[in-house]
C-alpha cells in the first residue's frame, strides 16, 4: 500500500518538476552529459570508502599475524549497485599497499564445472610466496543452479584449511545474503566489514571534484538541501548520486543552444524516476542481475532456468525502459532505478537484505 | 404473510396501508435510482478492489480483495435500508413482523440460498478460506480467486474454475494449505529406484530449490523421503514467492532435478 502512495507522491512530484523545468530551463546538452559521464567515471574512489577498506585490512592482517586463533579472511560486502570489486583491486594492488598479494577473479563461463575447475587450478597454482589472496567479486563464483554452487564450498573449505594465507572477499550484499542462506556463509566467514554509505557532506566533497567546464548556480542554502536530497534519493550510494546529480542539471535555453565552453547550469531537486510497472517475471530477471551484479545472456538464462532465445525479447523490453544497461554483451540494472528496484522486491518477498 | 401482519393493526387494511404509506411516482423513481446506483457501486467496487490489489505489493494483495465481500454487504445493507426507509414505516411493531415474515417466507423459498449466504457470513468472521489461499474442499484442491456472499470461485490446478457454494463448510472439511499467508508451501514429488544414494538425491533437490528463480529463501526448504518395496518416495517442500506460480513452481524444481538425476545416473 505504501508503495502505492510513493509512487503516486513520485509521480506527482516528478510532473511538478518536467512543469517547472519545462518553461525557461532543458536538460544538458549531450555532449556536456558525456564529459560530465567520463569525469564521474575518473573520480576517485570516496574518501569514506577508502579509509574503511585499508583500516579494516590493515587491522585484519596485523591480528592474523599476531595471533593463530585470529581469522584469516575478511569479507568487503557492499551494495550491488556500488563498484566494489574495482575498489578492491585499486586500493589493495593498484595503490601497492599490500605486498604479495594474489587477484583471483572469476571469469564468466556458463557452466558451473568450469567455475569450479577453474577456481581449483587456480588453488593449485598459487605461488608460494602469495600471503594475501584477493577475490574482488564472490558473485561470479556462483551461478543459481544445481552444482551452481559448487565452487562456493570448495572456496569456503580451501580459506577455512589454508590458515596459512590470508584471504580478502568482495561481495555484493545480495549475492553474500543469498550465499548465507545456502552455505551458512556469515557463519563461516564470520569476519565481515559492510561498506558504509555517504552522507550529505561527503557527497557534496565527492562532487566537487569532478573536472568539467560547467559552473552550478546555487547558493549555500539550496546547496545543503539539494545534497541532503540527493543522499536521501540515492540511499547514500556514490554510483546512483552519480546518475541523479547529472539528471538534476538543467541548463537555459539559450545557453544550451550557443554551447559556451563553460556553461552556467542550475540544479533542481533530485528526484528519482517514476518506476514503470513490473511484471514478476521482470522482478525474477533484476533479482538475478543485482544477485550477480553483471551477467551475460547465457549465464542469465541458466541463472533463471530458461533458454537465452526465451529470455531476449524481455531483455530488449527492460532495456528499452533503461532497467538495465548492456556492455559487451554483458547486463547489469542501471543504477538509477536501483533503490526503486530494491524496495519492490524486498516488499515483494525477494531475498533482499 | 398479509394475514399474519394484518395481526398488528386493529383492522387488518390499516395495517398494510401503515406499513406500505405513500407509494408515489417520485419514490418509484428514487427506487430505481437506489437500485441502479447499487448495482453501479458493486460493479465498480468489484473493479476497482481488483485493480488496487494489482497495484500494491504482494503482502497487501489478499487483504484487499478479501474484503470485497464485507463492502459489498455493506453497499447492499444501505441499499436495502434506504429502500426501506422509502416504502416502509419502519416503526418497531412494523419492523418486528415484517422481519419474522421475511424470515420464514424466504425460508421457505430460498432455503438453500439462505443457508449459503449465512455460510458465508460465517465465512467473512472466522475465516476458514479467503482469497488467495490454497484449499481443498471436497474433491476440488486449488486456490480461492473469488469470493462472493453466496460462494466461491477455486482455480484448480489444471485452470478450470469451480464455483462452489459456502454452505459446503457445514458438511465438508477445508484443508486451507496457507492460512491467509501470502506463501504457500509447494511439494514437488520424485519416485525413485530403491537402491539410489539417499544423500545424493537429497542434495541434488535442495540445490534444485535453493537455485529456483520461484524459491522464498526466506522460508525452509526440506526434504522428505518414505520407503515401499518398488520405489523411494522423495518429497521436496519449499515455497514460492509468488503463490500464484506454485504450477511453474513444481515444473521447475521437477525439470531440472530430473535433469541432474540423468545427468549423474541415478535411476527413477
Amino acid at each position: 500500500m505504501v508503495l502505492g502512495f510513493d509512487r503516486l507522491w513520485n509521480w506527482l512530484k516528478s510532473n511538478q518538476e518536467v512543469a517547472s523545468v519545462s518553461q525557461d530551463l532543458q536538460k544538458l546538452p549531450t555532449s556536456y552529459q558525456q564529459d560530465l559521464r567520463q569525469s564521474l567515471a575518473q573520480l576517485p574512489i570516496p574518501e569514506k570508502t577508502q579509509t574503511t577498506i585499508k583500516n579494516a585490512v590493515t587491522d585484519a592482517i596485523a591480528s592474523w599475524q599476531k595471533d593463530d586463533a585470529a581469522e584469516n579472511h575478511l569479507a568487503f560486502i557492499d551494495s550491488p549497485a556500488e563498484p566494489l570489486e574495482d575498489y578492491l583491486i585499486n586500493l589493495l594492488t593498484k595503490d601497492s599497499q599490500l605486498d604479495n598479494c594474489l587477484v583471483f577473479s572469476f571469469p564468466h563461463s556458463t557452466t558451473p564445472q568450469q567455475r569450479k575447475t577453474q577456481l581449483k587450478e587456480a588453488l593449485s597454482h598459487i605461488p608460494s610466496d602469495a600471503e594475501v589472496i584477493l577475490i574482488p567479486n564472490l558473485a561470479k563464483g556462483f551461478l543459481r543452479c544445481i552444482h551452481g554452487l559448487e565452487a562456493i564450498t570448495t572456496l569456503q573449505t580451501t580459506i577455512l584449511e589454508n590458515r596459512d594465507r590470508f584471504w580478502i572477499l568482495g561481495c555484493p550484499s545480495w549475492a553474500w545474503e543469498f550465499l548465507h542462506t545456502t552455505h551458512q556463509i556469515k557463519a563461516n566467514l564470520n569476519q565481515e566489514t559492510y561498506l558504509p554509505s555517504l552522507d550529505a557532506k561527503e557527497l557534496e566533497a565527492w562532487f566537487k571534484k569532478v573536472d568539467v567546464d560547467i559552473l552550478i548556480e546555487a547558493e549555500e542554502e539550496q546547496t545543503c538541501s539539494y545534497f541532503q536530497s540527493l543522499t536521501k534519493a540515492s540511499l547514500g550510494l556514490s554510483q546512483v548520486a552519480q546518475d541523479l546529480w547529472i539528471n538534476s542539471l538543467f541548463c537555459p535555453q539559450e545557453k544550451a543552444e550557443i554551447e559556451n565552453p563553460t556553461l552556467s547550469v542550475k540544479r533542481q531537486t533530485s528526484f528519482l524516476p517514476e518506476l514503470p510497472e513490473l511484471s514478476l517475471e521482470d522482478c525474477y530477471l533484476l533479482y538475478s542481475l543485482l544477485l550477480h551484479q553483471t551477467l551475460n545472456l547465457d549465464c542469465l538464462a541458466v541463472s533463471l532456468g530458461t533458454h537465452a532465445t526465451s529470455l531476449q525479447s524481455q531483455i530488449l523490453q527492460l532495456q528499452k525502459k533503461s532497467f538495465i544497461l548492456a556492455e559487451d554483451g554483458v547486463y547489469r540494472v542501471n543504477p538509477h532505478y536501483y533503490p526503486h528496484i530494491l524496495l519492490d522486491l524486498r516488499r515483494n518477498g525477494f531475498l533482499v537484505p | 404473510m398479509f394475514y399474519w401482519i394484518a395481526q398488528i393493526g386493529s383492522k387488518p387494511g390499516q395495517a398494510v396501508s401503515h406499513l406500505l404509506s405513500q407509494i408515489t411516482t417520485f419514490k418509484l423513481t428514487q427506487a430505481i435510482l437506489v437500485i441502479a446506483a447499487t448495482y453501479v457501486i458493486l460493479r465498480s467496487l468489484s473493479m476497482f478492489l481488483n485493480w488496487l490489489s494489482e497495484q500494491v505489493v504482494l503482502q497487501f494483495r489478499q487483504q484487499i480483495k478479501q474484503s470485497l465481500p464485507f463492502w459489498q454487504l455493506l453497499v447492499l445493507l444501505i441499499a436495502i435500508f434506504i429502500l426501506g426507509d422509502l416504502f416502509l414505516d419502519l416503526s418497531r411493531a412494523n419492523l418486528l413482523a415484517l422481519s419474522g415474515t421475511i424470515i420464514l417466507g424466504l425460508g421457505f423459498a430460498f432455503r438453500e440460498y439462505i443457508s449459503s449466504m449465512m455460510a458465508g457470513i460465517v465465512v467473512l468472521f472466522e475465516s476458514p478460506y479467503r482469497i488467495g489461499d490454497r484449499i481443498s474442499i471436497g474433491d476440488y484442491y486449488g486456490e480461492v480467486k473469488h469470493f462472493g456472499l453466496r460462494s466461491f470461485e477455486l482455480q484448480t490446478l489444471n485452470d478450470r474454475r469451480v464455483t462452489i457454494p459456502h454452505k459446503t463448510i457445514w458438511e465438508s472439511p477445508i484443508i486451507n494449505a496457507n492460512q491467509g499467508n501470502l506463501e504457500t508451501p509447494a511439494i514437488a514429488n520424485f519416485y525413485l529406484d530403491p537402491k539410489v544414494n539417499p544423500q545424493q538425491v537429497q542434495n541434488i533437490l535442495m540445490q534444485a530449490a535453493y537455485t529456483s528463480k520461484y524459491t522464498q529463501l526466506q522460508k525452509p526448504i526440506n526434504v522428505f523421503l518414505t520407503e515401499s518395496p518398488e520405489k523411494t518416495h522423495f518429497q521436496l517442500k519449499a515455497y514460492p514467492i509468488d503463490a500464484r506460480a506454485e504450477q511453474a513452481f513444481i515444473s521447475d524444481l521437477t525439470g531440472r532435478a530430473k535433469q541432474a538425476f540423468n545427468q549423474e545416473n541415478i535411476r527413477y
